[in-house]
């Protein structure tokens, strides 16, 4: 037989309130001045109530014309009433033509402002912060790619997609992507989002510009870091330049690409340049991930229910906290409150830790951890939302209906 | 005297919580799952399976602690035709009649044969390989 926490608990006559010290995480430490994970954060002008953040997770639950549903606003309702601090929403497309699938979100138009401030809204009454992550997918996706303009760095077949891009990008299509992605900080910032973020990792297009492997331009695009790294820089320059100086932008870059740079990655080093030219040109935080897709889908480790193997890019944003003063977030393997808190007190940059298949399995997570700073989340990392991401809306297979069929079968 | 029992349940609970700690209650997917890598992918109903404990499958491997790689039992067992008759192969995984020395888990078909021996003729077979419980 087996029993939970909570049962054995109640089973033995104990309020968890009444539990002392080694139940109640928060009253374990006596030092006041360590860092808690539920307290009061900043990111730049953005002021979160806690430290936990629901990191970009496409939900595919938007129309075919990338507009938010109801579907995805309950979604958005579950985490705020969970108690997450912020929501970070998945990929949301910026050009019609660059739209990734056929439910992820897009904001390409200014008809769709109206739409995103019920978004917003609803978030917020609900009692979340909001943001939206803008990016460019380039041939990372397989949808439509025969009818639509796929661009790239260069002509480098995608690692998982086979995807060949048909449209490498020349200095015009640069400024037009330059002036999508203004377009759509815009629209974000009138619609009222929070914040922006700006998907620099995880082998999405301009994260392709970053990695040689998809790279072989001989442009000012192409070559040494200084010129990958132009992209990313003048998306920066030109999106800081149409929200202005204090509205908050957070970029998702790697600490590292776990590639290396004889395969077709960059160094830490490299890493760290593009993450220096950020905060030089106002970034107001950093979403510290990593990983690439030639070797798979490095950014979700399965396996990792020992604490040694959890919170895996925080070594990475340790080594960028000793470089650079921004704020941070960690995404990656957060599991456990007590290992957050260590890092909290280790790496003094780092404000607060994202979610994401953590949160798409227990939208209450931070509640449950508020009560119970050992509750175990019930994310496996089993990673079966990973296998079926994008084939059909994401949900944990924990989640799952019994009358639910899975996708291709 | 009520503030001693206090005292006493809260070190009883201290004491005993580390050993409850890998007792918690473990869901299972509601779902009926396909079990990849098989051009006709075998389903999975974890609602049958109750009475398995789930280490049986997602067994402790060498290095990790519980696997709950579900969907890549393959990225161990080999899939290939040319290791399908050895004994660490998917196919032996699943379709191996007896426990052999060393195994880290229960190979399906030893306990389905067990099972049929006593399972009603009316219902499918767990042991055949058409027209079965598995491949329908």
């Amino acid at each position: 037989m087996s029993i939970d926490r909570r049962t054995l608990i109640k089973f033995m006559g104990m309020a968890v309130a009444g539990a002392p010290v080694g139940v109640s995480f928060a009253n374990s430490n006596a030092d006041s001045s360590k860092r808690k994970l539920f307290e009061e954060t900043k990111l730049g002008t953005l002021t979160l109530k806690n430290r936990l953040i629901r990191s970009a997770t496409s939900q595919y639950r938007a129309t075919v014309d990338g507009d938010p549903t109801e579907d995805l606003m309950r979604v958005h309702r579950e985490l705020a009433e969970g108690g997450v601090g912020l929501i970070i929403t998945g990929l949301t497309y910026i050009l019609k033509e660059d739209q990734y699938g056929q439910a992820g979100t897009g904001l390409y138009d200014d008809s769709q402002i109206e739409l995103y401030k019920k978004v917003v809204e609803n978030a917020h009454e609900h009692g979340s912060k909001i943001a939206v992550q803008l990016a460019m997918v380039g041939p990372q996706s397989d949808y439509r790619i025969d009818h639509r303009d796929v661009y790239g760095a260069s002509k480098v077949p995608h690692p998982i997609y086979g995807t060949v891009p048909n449209k490498v990008m020349t200095k015009q299509d640069i400024e037009y992507s330059l002036q999508a992605f203004i377009d759509a900080a815009i629209r974000a910032k009138k619609a009222g989002f929070d914040a922006i973020e700006l998907h620099f990792a995880h082998n999405y297009l301009v994260s392709q510009f970053l990695f040689p492997y998809y790279n072989d331009r001989t442009d000012e695009y192409g070559g040494p870091i200084e010129n990958r790294a132009r992209f990313a820089f003048e998306i920066l320059e030109a999106v800081r330049g149409a929200v202005g100086p204090d509205y908050p932008i957070i970029a998702k870059v790697h600490g590292r690409d776990y590639l290396g740079s004889q395969a077709g990655g960059n160094t830490q080093d490299e890493n760290l340049y593009v993450i220096k030219g950020l905060v030089k040109r106002g970034i107001t935080a950093l979403d510290i991930s990593g990983g690439n897709k030639v070797r798979g889908m490095g950014e979700f480790h399965p396996e990792i229910q020992d604490e040694k193997d959890q919170s895996y890019f925080a070594n990475d944003a340790k080594y960028i906290s000793e470089h650079v003063d921004i704020p941070m977030m960690v995404t990656g393997g957060n599991r456990s409150p007590k290992l957050m808190e260590e890092i909290l007190a280790e790496v003094k940059n780092v404000e607060a830790f994202g979610f994401g298949r953590t949160m798409l399995s227990e939208p209450n997570l931070a509640n449950n951890w508020k009560q119970d700073p050992n509750h175990k989340p019930r994310c496996l990392s089993c990673n079966w939302c990973i296998a079926n991401y994008g084939t059909q809306k994401s949900q944990c297979v924990l989640n799952v209906s019994r009358a639910y069929i899975p996708a291709g079968h | 005297m009520k503030a001693k029992l206090a005292i006493a349940s809260v070190i009883i609970a201290a004491i005993s919580m580390p050993a409850w700690s890998d007792t918690f209650k473990q869901e299972v997917p509601q779902a009926v799952l396909p079990m990849h890598e098989t051009s006709k992918p075998v389903e999975f109903d974890h609602l049958r399976h109750t009475q398995v404990e789930c280490t049986q499958c997602h067994h402790k491997n060498e290095e990790r602690g519980m696997s709950f790689t579900s969907y890549k039992c393959a990225s161990c067992h080999s899939t290939a035709k040319k290791d399908k008759s050895i004994d660490s192969s998917y196919f032996k995984a699943i379709h191996g009649r007896k426990a052999l020395p060393g195994d880290l888990g229960t190979r399906c078909l030893s306990c389905h044969v067990n099972e049929q021996k006593t399972r009603s003729k009316d219902k499918p077979s767990l042991t055949g390989c058409t027209n079965s419980s598995c491949h329908k």
